[in-house]
């Protein structure tokens, strides 16, 4: 087990007309890393890159204080999980597993108890005889986790570990996944294009686009303060509002205007993001919310909360209605109340973060954002905020 | 993900019931035109009385020297594969996998042999290997004396591994191109080295189409005749059986011995190609084959560039400097040593003689025979491909080696065979285009089979079954879905055909009209006089049969959209 | 489906219409010739048959004189064509009484000399049409050739001399001849011991004369400089060097006091013939002085017919040569073979 380090890694693939430009970032000594972008942001190029199984045209990767940049593929260490699995066809599953351990000269005793105890881990116990083209796709995902953790590798890749699974299997696998990554306790990097993932495994997100790693850091601090509006569109923000910032409101035409903080002291053209969870639909009149109404669209059942869709002058948004009344109709007007504290602002000139707590890099939470949503009395205070 | 990842239970027993159908089209052509023939050839000799007698067969099998010649074809054939394959492997690997310049036409080249008559290889390897040729010049130069490789078993071996390493390249090479790369960057990862990622994974991967190549060459050099007599200079140690059904039937006129021989001979074959059959039904695994493109030169460590370029210098140095012997023969033979075209612009001028075949007609009528053959055998290879494939167990086995007959049967118990089976109105098709035809088509529908055998083996049932819900009866389901998907595997078998048909085959065996006289014809026509003229025409008329057959390969290899193929 | 059963019916269709199509009114009849490989004729000559009996001459080459030999006779009464050209004397005994020819006497048959016919018994089934001799050719750049058939088996000309299998090439068969006329089928040195000694010499055996000549002469890069051809070799070569030659560069080799096997091939008309009366023509065409003039330049053999005149370059094959007679039947060949095969491949 060690700390990733990934300094200044650069590639070019001329004939898909993209580059990997100077990717640096680090996952310390038994974290379990997210990567997260949006297909073509290079995750599985850089993913390659630090298994050994492509070269950098520049740039090292370190596992602890070891230099592995020259050390070939199979000699560094380092687990690969490939997202089409890559599972051998003409082996079964107990060999499938046991192929790592036999590369790595483990005694067959020795072998055969750690495949048993993988398999075990991942709920496959009775599987070790079957051919891999009998099992489901699910079933083929644990086989091929079984295989990738069984040689312990001091580094663990795992390419959309759950890309081919279906979104109610994904679920309750999510959870499992995290549970056995703990168990084994390997620093881990998970790559996903999905936010969710990495919201259910990961300690660290890792955010690229085209390229480049946009923010990296504990899961917990990035999903709270997107350093730029890219990244916080890719962690799910989305846009309120766009435009100059005076008397402590912004106004965009065609929109509506909202009010800020004054004490966030902020000024200029600004892009005002949130997250869809800090929102609520509030009826209208009653003035509770945060300075911007829209007509409802669309109403979603989503348990006892329903979702509704609002259009706010050219902007679709999304927001709960968290009221203890029937839900609006369709048509009618409603307010939306943003807590003012969980609004971020972006513009063109380098990005202002207000005030970012201290939160100590190695101080693991476990909450998402959802979580945050669930804060005792948060509602309520945003729905007054700025009334 | 996986193109041909095929759940095996998926296959519903409606599907098996179909095999029997498509035996029939195979049946038609091997009823007639081998069964029938061959049958009554072998009756002929086995019974010359009208009932089958045994003595005949007891007088062979007491003899040693019938089994010591068994010994000696099978070895023989054995190490002429290993050979194949070891030379073929590494080639294979190289063309499947590194993108270099020429490739394609390395490739197409390399397929050439296949279509040569064996006296032109022959000539290749005397001005090649022989007391004046090329090597023996070259060490001569530096003061090293030539052994003698005519009449060697050495000779043999290396006129086996000219003809058939393309197979090998070919066949393999078609699985190889297709390997799901990340399974072997899965086993890097794991921690295995180059040469543990060979043999744990590549291997067993590429283990079913190396069988099938080894199935096919082994076959060719078991029954090899041309080569043995031609190169073997008249060793008798070094007879295959084929050459001595061709001795007892030809000018001694044994037809008991000679059909008790090719009994031996069939059978044996026959009993190689079903344990074959089962074989390549153990270890075929549904492989998940996904076609990427090949690596760049530069891509490569300087090791494996170093190895690229080694194995390219080893296929040039065996396969190409050998017609590379014929072309220089072509422009020098009667010209003092000078390089002049005067053996081509001779193949035009006409001697005013029967025996004169314009170059351009034959070429036509080879062109014509092997298109023709080539479409008969994809077809009927296609059909036997699929019978096979939809086939299950022991019967699938059975109907496999039982269709691989065509290969097994010794030439000459064919040609006597239809000669004494076509012989009486309205059948009479001795000297008959047809009969060229259906026996060129006999001999090149086992290439198509194998080839469409692994891609039908490996389609997901599940696709037909869709195309049939979506209101597609079973032929149109069949014409849209299953034969677009191993319609690749046709063509890599049909290159095959066609260079079968085009080379040497009839124009010995059955009886040439002078009408439709082919290439290798005028080739032979030639070489059966003496003087510079003829053997400078026939070096001649080789090199234009070379240089069409190498476009035509390219051509070929321009209509398949992928490689992939079992063989 | 269907449409890929269609395909081979087809085929067999019109290979019926194609056997039938020839019977029909108006179009030429077609006369089919079985020859060996190394047939060859002038075309305007066939050209000219054609036209004086309506005609439509097809040529089929079935291999050598042995195989076109043991084609006819595994057809015998169903012929493949209707006249045969290309069986010899050494053949001949194998087909005689078995039905294979129809009995015919050509119209000029009695301009053929009568110990050319004797060759074939006189019989009157088929008709000599041209005849040559086996001898052993000599590349001149090895120095000087080897005088009697006895050197051949000295040390001097080890590993020197290629032949052909007489159990598969006429050429080998009738050298094989030769040295039996020679050394004899008894006595203390027969001719199984010379060739016994010629095997211990190193002697090469290949298949055919094509490959004996072509690829193991040196002449022609191989190693060898004694082979075992024509008389007319040397004459050929100068004749296809097309003028760049003026003297051969090979030359004949006549053993002292051997006498050289004489091949003759003759023509028959088959018996069960479609075309019985075309074939007869066909063959007193084959005697014409217009056929036989064109012989040596073609076939590179001497013309039957006595007084035929011969071209200018023949000189260099035209040797004084003593024909050597030898009674031979269907039994004593197969013997010889047989005999010949034992001493030099077991």
């Amino acid at each position: 087990m060690a700390t990733l380090t990934i300094d200044g890694l650069q590639r070019a693939y001329p004939r898909d007309g993209f580059a990997l430009r100077g990717v640096s970032f680090d996952v310390p000594d038994g974290h379990l890393a997210a990567l997260i972008g949006p297909s073509g942001a290079g995750k599985s190029s850089l993913l390659r890159l630090i298994a050994g199984l492509d070269r950098p045209d520049a740039g090292d990767v370190w596992l602890a204080d070891r230099n592995v940049t020259r050390v070939p593929a199979h000699r560094r260490g380092i687990g690969l999980m490939f997202q089409e699995l890559a599972l051998f066809p003409h082996m079964n599953v107990h060999e499938n597993v046991a192929f790592g351990l036999r590369m790595a000269r483990w005694r067959r005793r020795a072998r055969n108890e750690r495949v048993t105890e993988m398999l075990e881990l991942v709920g496959l116990g009775a599987y070790a005889s079957r051919s891999v083209d009998q099992l489901s796709g699910g079933e083929r995902q644990r086989v091929a986790l079984a295989r990738v953790l069984a040689p312990r590798p001091e580094v663990l890749l795992l390419d959309e570990p759950l890309g081919a699974i279906d979104e109610e299997r994904k679920r309750w696998l999510r959870s499992e996944l995290r549970d056995v990554l703990r168990a084994v306790g390997t620093t881990a990097l998970v790559v996903s294009h999905d936010l969710r993932d990495a919201i259910a495994i990961a300690d660290d997100v890792v955010l690229m686009s085209d390229g480049h790693v946009l923010q990296y850091g504990p899961l917990s601090l990035v999903s709270r303060f997107p350093l730029t509006a890219e990244a916080a569109s890719m962690l799910g923000y989305v846009t309120l509002l766009q435009g100059e910032v005076e008397h402590s409101a912004v106004r965009e035409r065609g929109v509506g205007e909202l009010g800020i903080p004054p004490e966030a002291g902020i000024s200029g053209l600004m892009r005002v993001m949130a997250h869809p969870s800090t929102m609520l639909a509030v009826p209208d009149g009653r003035h509770l919310g945060s300075g911007l109404s829209g007509v409802v669209v669309a109403i979603r059942p989503d348990g006892p909360v329903p979702l509704l869709d609002i259009v706010v002058g050219t902007r679709h948004l999304e927001a709960r209605w968290e009221w203890d009344l029937d839900a609006p109709r369709i048509g009618t007007v409603v307010e939306i109340a943003v807590r003012p504290d969980t609004l971020r602002f972006y513009g063109s000139a380098p990005v202002v973060v207000p005030s970012e707590p201290a939160v100590e890099s190695d101080e693991r939470v476990a909450s998402s954002n959802e979580d945050a949503g669930d804060d005792e009395d948060a509602p309520r205070r945003s729905l007054f905020g700025n009334a | 993900m996986a193109l041909f990842s095929t759940p095996r239970s998926a296959r519903s027993a409606g599907e098996r019931s179909t095999a029997w159908r498509w035996v029939l089209l195979p049946l038609l052509l091997l009823g007639p035109f081998l069964l029938w023939p061959v049958g009554a050839m072998l009756w002929r000799g086995l019974a010359p009385d009208g009932y089958f007698s045994f003595s005949l067969v007891e007088a062979v099998a007491s003899d040693r020297y019938y089994w010591e010649r068994l010994g000696f074809t099978v070895g023989q054939a054995g190490l002429s594969t290993a050979l194949a394959v070891a030379l073929g492997l590494p080639a294979a690997w190289v063309f499947a996998q590194v993108r270099f310049p020429l490739r394609g036409l390395l490739r197409a080249i390399v397929t050439v042999p296949f279509v040569l008559p064996t006296i032109v290889v022959a000539l290749a390897f005397e001005r090649l290997l022989g007391p004046a040729g090329w090597l023996a010049r070259a060490l001569d130069g530096v003061g090293v004396a030539m052994p003698t490789v005519e009449g060697t078993l050495f000779a043999i071996l290396v006129a086996h591994v000219f003809y058939n390493v393309a197979v090998v390249i070919r066949v393999v090479g078609g699985v190889w191109a297709n390997l799901d790369p990340r399974t072997l960057e899965a086993a890097q990862m794991l921690g295995a080295g180059r040469l543990r990622r060979f043999t744990a994974v590549t291997l067993p991967l590429i283990a079913p189409a190396v069988l099938s190549a080894s199935a096919l060459v082994f076959v060719f050099c078991f029954s090899s005749f041309g080569t043995v007599l031609l190169l073997g200079g008249g060793n008798p140690d070094l007879d295959t059986l084929e050459v001595v059904i061709y001795r007892l039937a030809t000018r001694l006129v044994d037809l008991p011995a000679a059909s008790v021989i090719a009994m031996l001979q069939i059978s044996t074959t026959v009993l190689v190609l079903l344990v074959y059959a089962r074989l390549q039904h153990r270890i075929a695994r549904p492989v998940s084959l996904q076609p990427h493109r090949p690596r760049r030169l530069r891509d490569l460590s300087w090791s494996q560039r170093a190895f690229v370029v080694l194995v390219l210098l080893v296929i040039v140095g065996f396969v190409v400097t050998p017609m590379a012997a014929l072309v220089e023969g072509a422009l020098t033979v009667g010209n003092e040593g000078a390089v002049r075209l005067d053996n081509f612009t001779r193949l035009f001028q006409d001697t005013g003689n029967i025996s004169f075949i314009p170059p351009w007609r034959a070429l036509q009528w080879s062109v014509t025979f092997a298109g023709g053959a080539m479409l008969i055998a994809a077809v009927v290879g296609l059909a036997a491909g699929m019978a096979v494939a939809r086939g299950r167990g022991l019967l699938a086995t059975l109907t496999d080696g039982f269709l691989m007959l065509p290969l097994a049967v010794p030439a000459v118990t064919l040609g006597f065979g239809y000669l004494v089976t076509f012989n009486r109105e309205p059948f009479d098709l001795r000297g008959s285009p047809w009969l060229l035809l259906a026996a060129h088509a006999l001999l090149g529908y086992p290439f198509v089979m194998r080839s469409v055998l692994g891609p039908a083996r490996a389609l997901d049932p599940t696709l037909v079954q869709a195309a049939r819900m979506l209101g597609a009866s079973r032929p149109r389901a069949w014409l849209r879905i299953t034969l677009p998907m191993i319609s690749r595997g046709v063509f890599v078998g049909a290159a095959f055909a066609f260079a079968i048909s085009i080379g040497e085959f009839g124009a010995t065996l059955l009886l040439q009209r002078s009408e439709f006289a082919t290439v290798p014809v005028a080739i032979y026509e030639a070489l059966g006089k003496p003087g510079d003229a003829n053997l400078g025409a026939a070096l001649a008329m080789a090199t234009v049969l070379m240089a069409v057959s190498a476009a035509a390969f390219l051509l070929i290899e321009r209509v398949r959209y992928r490689e992939v193929g079992e063989f | 489906m269907r449409r890929f059963l269609m395909l081979p019916l087809l085929a067999l269709l019109s290979a019926g219409l194609l056997a039938c199509s020839s019977a029909r009114d108006g179009a030429p009849t077609e006369l089919k010739v079985v020859v060996h490989s190394s047939f060859d004729a002038n075309k305007e000559l066939i050209a000219a048959f054609e036209r004086e009996y309506h005609a439509k001459v097809s040529f089929l080459k079935g291999g050598d004189a042995n195989a076109v030999v043991n084609r006819a006779l595994l057809n015998a009464g169903h012929p493949e064509g209707d006249v045969l050209y290309g069986i010899d004397n050494l053949t001949y005994p194998r087909v005689a009484g078995k039905g294979v020819f129809a009995e015919f006497s050509a119209t000029r048959r009695t301009q053929i000399p009568a110990d050319v016919r004797e060759q074939f018994g006189d019989a009157r089934d088929v008709t000599p049409i041209d005849y040559g001799y086996v001898a052993l050719n000599f590349d001149k750049k090895a120095g000087t050739p080897p005088t009697k058939f006895e050197d051949l088996t000295g040390p001097a000309w080890r590993g020197k001399l290629v032949a052909e299998d007489p159990a598969t090439s006429s050429t080998g068969l009738q050298f094989l001849a030769t040295t039996v006329a020679y050394f004899g089928e008894s006595g203390r040195y027969t001719w199984r011991n010379y060739w016994a000694d010629l095997k211990a010499n190193g002697v090469l055996v290949t298949d055919g004369w094509d490959a004996a000549y072509n690829k193991e002469f040196s002449r022609n890069k191989g190693s060898r400089p004694l082979v075992v051809s024509y008389t007319s070799s040397p004459a050929a070569e100068v004749f296809y060097s097309e003028g760049k030659l003026t003297e051969p560069p090979t030359a004949n080799v006549l053993p002292q006091g051997a006498k050289l096997f004489r091949q003759v091939e003759a023509a028959g008309v088959l018996a069960g013939a479609k075309q019985p009366e075309l074939g007869r023509k066909f063959i007193d065409f084959m005697l014409r002085d217009k056929f036989q003039e064109q012989i040596p330049e073609t076939m590179f053999v001497y013309p039957v017919v006595s007084g035929i005149a011969l071209p200018e370059w023949w000189k260099w094959a035209a040797v004084n040569v003593q024909p050597a007679t030898l009674q031979v039947d269907a039994p004593t060949v197969d013997r010889w073979v047989r005999e010949w095969t034992e001493t030099m491949r077991r």
